[in-house]
């Protein structure tokens, strides 16, 4: 396995993609080639910052009704979800 | 649509029919995926929420079109990036963390040792250097954790060429990382 080699399949071997044999082979190339373990260390830790830093964000469930009555009423929607099983529905008439 | 999960291509029928119910399924399947999605390409999230009401309304006011453009969820992200980058175009306030970056130096120290505020403005402004197709890239991919193929859909590339795109964002953002660090040091 040559640098060249290594370069191309960095994405693929950081991203586990890679079939084990080939995987096995890139490790094995990255243990003798400090140019190439700099590289795909260096893309990795760059991957790391990103996802700690971007960490996903939620949206609240107040949000989610008030968008939800706003794309009914822009939408021109009817109806509603109905009670999940088992969920009490109170109502006139009920004993 | 091609693919759908979980009978989305049905649910999208049932609101086009003017199924409220219908509406709630698909919205809460979808918003945290929008919305995480907006949210990281804007920083901001009222902005973001703007974002995902809007691209709901579009979706279903042009439902029609949705066939044959892949799967629902990543029609709904193109729509919705398409959003974002009409937000990005508009002059914005800009938005900076308060706290000041004492120790950006350790940049690439272990993650757990550095101050969460100091890394997100350190990556932040190394997003901030990269062209938008390259920040997308790295959102939906690194981010989302959507795979190469829905990542590409969204974008409208080939899964090729997606991940060709991929991988010269990931270098860039290391690339900006490092030029950032170099400068703290000088």
């Amino acid at each position: 396995m040559t640098c060249g080699d290594v370069k191309s399949l960095a994405g693929n071997y950081l991203d586990e993609e890679l079939p084990e044999e080939l995987q096995t082979r890139v490790q094995r190339h990255l243990l003798k080639c400090p140019g190439c373990a700099h590289e795909v260390s260096s893309q990795s830790m760059a991957i790391t910052a990103l996802r700690s830093a971007c960490t996903v964000s939620t949206p609240g469930e107040e949000f989610i009704q008030s968008a939800l009555s706003r794309l009914t009423l822009e939408l021109d929607l009817v109806s509603k979800l109905p009670p999940a099983p088992g969920q009490l529905v109170l109502g006139i008439g009920r004993e | 649509m091609t693919r759908h999960a979980d009978g989305d291509e049905y649910w999208v029928d049932r609101v086009r029919q003017g199924d409220g119910a219908a509406l709630e399924l698909l919205f809460r399947r979808y918003v945290n995926r929008v919305f995480g999605f907006a949210h990281a390409m804007l920083r901001n999230r009222e902005e973001a929420e703007e974002v995902v009401t809007d691209t709901f309304i579009r979706v279903f006011r042009f439902a029609a079109d949705v066939r044959g453009q892949g799967s629902f969820e990543s029609w709904l992200l193109r729509i919705a990036r398409n959003q974002c980058l009409d937000r990005l175009r508009r002059p914005r306030l800009l938005t900076l963390p308060l706290e000041t970056l004492a120790d950006s130096a350790r940049l690439l120290t272990p993650v757990d040792e550095m101050d969460q505020t100091a890394l997100r403005y350190l990556v932040e402004q190394a997003l901030d250097q990269l062209p938008e197709d390259y920040r997308t890239a790295l959102i939906l991919r690194d981010v989302q954790g959507l795979s190469a193929r829905e990542a590409a859909e969204v974008v409208g590339k080939g899964e090729t060429a997606f991940r060709s795109l991929h991988q010269r964002a990931r270098k860039a953002l290391r690339d900006a990382l490092q030029a950032g660090e170099d400068e703290e040091n000088e």
